[in-house]
C-alpha cells in the first residue's frame, strides 16, 4: 500500500528540466529586487543557487530540519542588523525575497514548486513598490511569461524545446490580457484598507527647507525631473512668468535662510487667509504630476486658490497662508494634482500685522554689516521703496556675474559676496538682494522653486527638471506680496531661454552632464522617452476613480452602477465567447496538403457516385471504383499503388506523387 | 496423505468486498448514467467535461486576492494590474484546461483476459484532433490505479481514413473470476497550471474475462496402485506397473508420479510393462473436497499444469464438456469455461 502511494507521487515530484526553468524564472523575479536590499542576499541567493544544483547532480543531500531552520534564523538574523530593527517595507521585502530563496533548498515535489512560483509573482508586485516606470512594467512581464512558462514545464510530460515552452508561456499570458484590461479599466479603486508604511530607499531630491550659498548651485546638476505640469485649457503663460513657488524662507541667521518656526506650514483653514479674487479673467488651470522627492510641499504658480489631488486617496493637499501647497505626508511617490492659480494682481490682501512686520524685517546683529548699512544708506537717500529696489537691481546688472561655480563665501557671506566677490548663482543674488531689503525696511522673504521648464510638444505638457531651480525674492509692496527676481537683473536670459544659455561654456559643462552638448536625434530620443513616460504616468499609474468616471461618460454614456456592471458583464461575456472560439475550437485542426487532396478527391468521387467509408482505405476504394467504372481503371490502379507506397514506404516522393495522382483524378498520373 | 491446502490460499479466493462510492459520489454517478448510457466510443465535450479549482486553484485567488490588497493599500496601479492578470490567468486556464481535454475520443480496443488476482489491462484507443495534442491526462477506473499519458498531435495521415489513435492501457486489478466489468472510467487532467481540474466519469463498454486464480491443490485420485486414477486410465492388462525411477530428460511426460511431485518429493517417471497412451481428464467431481471457488483454481491450476508439461487434457464440468486436447485455443477454452462457470449448475 506504502510502496503504492510513493509509486504514484513519483510522478509529483519536480523533475530536473523543470528545476532549471524555476530556478531561471526564480532568478528573473528577483533580480530587481536585490538591487534594493543589502548586497549581502546577492551571495545568499548564489549560495542557495548553487546548493540547488549540487543537489541536482546529486553532489549534495537536502538539507536537514535543523540546518534549514538556522539558514532562515540568520537570514532573519542579517535583516534585522541591515536594518536596524526597523519595521518597513524593505525589512519585510527582505523576509519575503529570503523566503522565496531558501524555497529553493525544499524544492522537491510539485507543490514545492507551486509555492516557489506563487512567491515569484509576489516578488514581481514587490518590483512595483520602487519602481513603476514603463521599463519595469515590460520587465515585469517578462517575468510573467517566465514564471509561467516554468509553471507549465511542471505539468508538461512531453518533452518539448525551450523555444516552443516559451511561446507557450508568452501566449497563455497574452490571453489573459484582454480580460486584465477590461478589469483594470472597469474594477471600482478602493482607497487604502489600513495605514501601511511607505518604502524609504529613494532618497530626497530638490532642495531642502533650508538655503545657503552653493545649495541650489549643486542642485541644477543634477538632470532628473522634478515634475511636469500640462496646462488645462491650453493656456499657459510665457516661459519667463513660470515662478513654480515651493517654500518661503523668512528666517535668515546671517548666511542661511530658514522656515520661521512661526509661520511654518500653517494651513490656510482661516477664511482671513483665503484670497479674494478681485477680477476672475486670468485664471490658469493645470495638473501637476510631481516626481516624489520626500518632502512634503509642492509646486504652484502663485497665487494658488483651489487644489485638487487627482490621488486623493494618498495625500490631502492644502493650500497655506503663505500662498503654498503642502501635502499632509512627505511625498513617496508620484502624485499629481490639479491647481488653480490667480495672477496676483487679481487679488486683494489685508496688511501685515505688527509681529509679521517685524518678522519679515528681522536681521541678525552684527552680521553682514556693510549690507545692513548700505540698506539703511538707500532707505535714507530714496524713501520710496520702487527707487531702492530700482537702485538694487541697478547695482546688480552692472556689477555682478552670474556663474555656476562661484568662490567660497565665509562668515559675512552677503558683505562678502556684494563687495568682494561680485560673483554668484541665484540662491546669492536672492540672499543678498532680501538683506537688503530688509535693511531698506522693506519686508522681504526668500521663495525657493523653479522657474521655466521645457515644452514636449509630442503631449502637451512641461517638463521642469532638477536644473531649472531657482530663488527669487518676495517684497511686500502695496499691501501684497510682489516678485523680484535679482538673478534677472544680473542674467535675463536665464528667465527668457533657462540655465543652459545663462552659463559660459565652461559652466555649461556642469549642468545636466552635457545634456546641453547633446546630439540632436538623442535629445529628440530622450524628449520623446520622456513624453512616452509622462503617459504612461498620467493614463496608467494615476488611473483612478476620477479618471475612471470620465472615461466611463465617454465611452459609455454615465458612470451608474447599472451601466459599468452591463459594459462589464457584456465584455467579459463577449471575450469568453471570443476565448471559446479562440482556445478550445475542438475540433479544428490543420490539414495538410496530402488531407486537403484527399478530401478533394472524395469529393470527385461523391460527384461520380461513390462514396469512400469511413473505415475504407484509399487503395481498398480504388480498386472497388475500378471495377466499376472501367474508364477510370487505370487511374484507380495509380491511386491504389501510389497510396500503398506511401504507407509503406515512408518515402516524400510517393506522398508527393499521390497528391498529384489525387488532384488530377480521374485523368491517370504515370510515375516517372 | 494428501499434503494440506493453506487455508489462506482458500480464503484469497474469495473476493474481498468491493470499494463502494461515497454516498455523494453514487449520486452523481446516477446522474452521469442518466447523461450518458455506456458506449463504446466516447467523444469529450461539452456534455461529459466538469472543471472545478484545485487547492492549488484556490490558493493562486488567494494570491491574487493577496496582491490586490496590497496593490489597493499603496494605491499601486501596476500591483493591481498584476493582480489582474493572475485572476485572467485563472480563468483562461479554465479555457485551457478544458480544451486539453474536449475533442479526446475514447474508444474501447478490448482487454486481455488475466487471472484473478492480477491486473486485467483494458486497451483503449485514443484520438483527437487538436493541433497542439493533448498533454498530461491520468486516466484510471473507479477502483484501480492510475495512469498517465499525453496525445501526441497526429502526424500526416496518409491513407486518408481514420484519425490516427493511439492505444493506451488502464489497468484494473480483478479480484474474482468471471467477467470483469470496470464501471467507470475517469480521464482527468489540470494541465497547464494545475489550477483547474477537468474531470469526466465515461460509462465505457468494457468486459474481461477472469479465469479463476490457480490454486495449487493435490491431483486428488491419482495413486500409483490405483486404477480409479483419474489421472491415466491403462488399458486392461496393459497397467503392470514396473516402479519408479527418477525422472530423466525425455521420458515420457506422461509417466510422471504426479503424485510424489505433487508432495515435492522430487520427479520420478512411473515405469510400465506397457503403458497405453490415455486421456487426462479434468474433472468437477476430482476436487469434490474443496470449496467450488477452489475447486474451479484447482481445476484452473492444472490445466495450466498439464499445458506446460504437453499432457492432453480435456475438462469435465456440470453440463459441459471439453474433449481432450494441447494447444492454446484449447487452453483458451478451458480457462474461459472454468471463468465462466455458474457453481449454481453443480448444486
Amino acid at each position: 500500500m506504502d510502496a503504492s502511494i510513493e509509486a504514484f507521487e513519483q510522478h509529483k515530484l519536480i523533475r530536473h528540466e523543470n528545476l532549471l526553468w524555476l530556478i531561471v524564472a526564480q532568478g528573473v523575479a528577483i533580480v530587481p529586487l536585490l538591487f534594493h536590499l543589502p548586497p549581502w542576499m546577492w551571495l545568499v541567493w548564489l549560495g542557495a543557487m548553487v546548493w540547488r544544483l549540487r543537489i541536482y547532480n546529486g553532489k549534495l543531500a537536502f538539507p536537514a530540519t535543523l540546518t534549514k531552520f538556522m539558514l532562515g534564523a540568520a537570514c532573519v538574523g542579517g535583516l534585522m542588523v541591515s536594518y536596524r530593527g526597523q519595521v518597513g517595507v524593505e525589512p519585510m521585502i527582505g523576509f519575503l525575497v529570503c523566503a522565496f530563496i531558501l524555497k529553493l533548498l525544499e524544492l522537491r515535489t510539485h507543490k514545492d514548486g507551486l509555492l516557489l512560483l506563487f512567491i515569484g509573482f509576489i516578488a514581481v508586485g514587490a518590483q512595483f513598490l520602487f519602481t513603476q516606470t514603463f521599463f519595469m512594467a515590460f520587465y515585469a512581464w517578462t517575468s510573467c511569461v517566465a514564471l509561467v512558462t516554468a509553471w507549465q514545464t511542471i505539468y508538461l510530460t512531453r518533452r518539448l524545446g525551450v523555444v516552443h515552452k516559451l511561446k507557450s508561456g508568452f501566449f497563455m499570458l497574452l490571453h489573459a490580457l484582454p480580460l486584465m484590461v477590461v478589469m483594470f479599466v472597469i474594477m471600482p479603486r478602493l482607497g487604502p484598507l489600513w495605514h501601511v508604511p511607505l518604502p524609504q530607499g529613494t532618497g530626497q531630491t530638490g532642495f531642502s527647507d533650508s538655503l545657503s550659498p552653493g545649495d541650489l548651485g549643486q542642485l541644477v546638476k543634477s538632470q532628473g525631473t522634478a515634475f511636469r505640469v500640462n496646462f488645462n485649457a491650453g493656456r499657459a503663460p510665457s516661459p519667463n512668468e513660470m515662478y513654480w513657488r515651493g517654500l518661503v524662507l523668512d528666517e535668515f541667521d546671517g548666511r542661511t535662510w530658514r522656515l520661521s518656526a512661526q509661520w511654518d506650514m500653517t494651513l490656510k483653514n482661516d477664511p482671513r487667509f483665503v484670497p479674494k479674487l478681485t477680477g476672475a479673467n486670468d485664471l490658469i488651470d493645470y495638473t501637476v504630476q510631481l516626481e516624489p522627492h520626500q518632502y512634503p510641499w509642492l509646486f504652484a504658480l502663485a497665487e494658488p486658490i483651489k487644489v485638487t489631488s487627482i490621488k486623493a486617496t494618498r495625500q490631502n493637499i492644502h493650500i497655506t497662508q503663505q500662498g503654498l501647497l503642502t501635502a499632509h505626508r512627505p511625498v513617496a511617490s508620484r502624485i499629481q494634482y490639479t491647481v488653480l492659480s490667480a495672477s496676483a494682481d487679481d487679488l486683494s490682501g489685508s496688511a501685515l500685522s505688527a509681529a509679521e512686520q517685524a518678522q519679515l524685517l528681522r536681521l541678525p546683529a552684527g552680521t553682514n554689516p556693510q549690507a545692513q548699512a548700505l540698506g539703511q544708506s538707500w532707505r535714507e537717500q530714496y524713501q520710496a521703496p520702487q527707487a531702492i529696489i530700482a537702485t538694487a537691481l541697478t547695482w546688480y546688472n552692472q556689477d555682478f556675474h552670474y556663474t555656476l561655480e562661484p568662490p567660497v563665501l565665509g562668515k559675512h557671506s552677503v558683505d562678502e559676496f556684494l563687495l568682494t566677490t561680485k560673483r554668484g548663482f541665484c540662491e546669492h543674488f536672492a540672499s543678498s538682494f532680501a538683506v537688503l531689503m530688509r535693511a531698506a525696511g522693506i519686508p522681504a522673504r526668500v521663495v525657493v522653486g523653479y522657474q521655466g521648464g521645457t515644452y514636449n510638444a509630442l503631449e502637451d505638457y512641461w517638463r521642469i527638471s532638477q536644473s531649472d531651480a531657482h530663488a527669487w525674492v518676495e517684497v511686500w509692496l502695496a499691501n501684497r506680496w510682489q516678485r523680484v527676481d535679482p538673478t534677472s537683473a544680473v542674467a535675463p536670459q536665464r528667465i527668457e531661454q533657462g540655465i543652459g544659455s545663462a552659463l559660459g561654456e565652461q559652466d555649461r559643462a556642469l549642468v545636466g552632464a552635457g545634456h546641453y552638448q547633446a546630439p540632436q536625434w538623442l535629445g529628440a530620443w530622450r524628449e520623446r522617452m520622456d513624453a512616452a513616460g509622462y503617459v504612461w504616468n498620467r493614463w496608467v499609474l494615476n488611473y483612478d476613480t476620477g479618471k475612471q468616471s470620465e472615461l466611463f461618460a465617454r465611452w459609455f454614456g454615465g458612470t451608474e452602477p447599472w451601466r459599468i456592471g452591463a459594459v462589464f458583464i457584456g465584455l467579459i461575456a463577449g471575450m469568453l465567447g471570443g476565448y471559446t472560439l479562440w482556445v478550445i475550437r475542438p475540433h479544428r485542426s490543420r490539414k495538410t496538403p496530402l488531407q486537403k487532396a484527399i478530401e478533394q478527391f472524395d469529393k470527385t468521387c461523391l460527384k461520380l457516385g461513390y462514396v469512400r467509408y469511413r473505415e475504407e482505405s484509399l487503395a481498398l476504394f480504388a480498386h472497388r471504383l475500378a471495377e466499376q467504372k472501367k474508364e477510370y481503371e487505370t487511374a484507380c490502379h495509380d491511386i491504389a499503388r501510389i497510396s500503398e507506397h506511401v504507407l509503406y514506404r515512408q518515402d516524400h516522393t510517393d506522398e508527393a506523387a499521390l497528391m498529384t495522382a489525387l488532384k488530377q483524378f480521374p485523368k491517370p498520373v504515370h510515375r516517372p | 496423505m494428501d499434503a494440506p491446502i493453506n487455508p489462506d490460499a482458500i480464503a484469497s479466493l474469495k473476493a474481498s468486498a468491493p470499494l463502494k462510492p461515497s454516498r455523494w459520489q453514487q449520486y452523481f454517478f446516477q446522474w452521469i448514467d442518466k447523461r450518458s448510457p455506456p458506449a463504446v466510443a466516447v467523444l469529450l465535450g461539452r456534455k461529459n467535461l466538469y472543471t472545478f479549482p484545485t487547492v492549488m486553484g484556490f490558493g493562486f485567488l488567494g494570491l491574487s486576492l493577496l496582491l490586490w490588497v496590497l496593490g489597493t493599500n499603496y494605491q499601486n496601479n501596476l500591483i493591481l494590474a498584476l493582480s489582474y492578470l493572475l485572476i485572467s490567468l485563472f480563468v483562461v486556464s479554465i479555457l485551457h484546461t478544458y480544451a486539453n481535454l474536449a475533442g479526446l475520443n475514447i474508444r474501447v480496443a478490448g482487454a486481455k483476459p488475466a487471472f484473478a488476482g492480477e491486473s486485467v489491462h483494458f486497451v483503449l484507443e485514443v484520438s483527437g484532433t487538436r493541433a497542439k495534442g493533448n498533454d498530461n491526462i491520468v486516466a484510471r477506473w473507479w477502483s484501480g490505479e492510475p495512469m498517465t499519458f499525453d496525445f501526441e498531435p497526429p502526424a500526416a495521415i496518409a491513407t486518408g481514413t481514420a484519425q490516427q489513435a493511439q492505444s493506451i492501457t488502464v489497468s484494473l486489478m480483478a479480484s474474482r473470476r468471471g467477467y470483469l466489468r470496470p464501471g467507470k472510467l475517469l480521464l482527468e487532467s489540470t494541465y497547464p497550471l494545475g489550477l483547474i481540474r477537468c474531470w469526466t466519469w465515461l460509462n465505457l463498454d468494457a468486459c474481461a474475462v477472469v479465469y479463476p486464480k490457480p490454486l495449487k491443490a493435490d491431483f486428488p485420485a491419482l495413486s500409483l496402485d490405483d486404477k480409479q486414477g483419474q489421472h491415466g486410465e491403462p488399458t486392461a492388462g496393459g497397467d503392470d506397473f514396473s516402479g519408479l525411477k527418477e525422472y530423466r530428460a525425455g521420458d515420457p511426460i506422461k509417466h510422471i508420479a504426479w503424485k510424489h511431485y505433487a508432495r515435492e518429493q522430487g520427479l520420478y517417471s512411473k515405469e510400465y510393462a506397457s503403458a497405453q497412451q490415455a486421456d487426462t481428464w479434468l474433472q468437477w467431481q476430482s476436487f469434490l473436497h474443496l470449496p467450488p471457488e477452489a475447486r474451479l483454481s484447482a481445476l484452473c491450476y492444472w490445466a495450466l499444469e498439464f499445458d506446460r508439461l504437453g499432457v492432453p487434457y480435456g475438462l469435465r464440468l456440470p453440463g459441459k464438456q471439453l474433449p481432450p486436447g494441447l494447444d492454446d485455443g484449447h487452453r483458451l477454452s478451458v480457462l474461459s469455461a472454468l471463468a465462466r462457470f455458474d457453481t449454481r449448475l453443480a448444486g
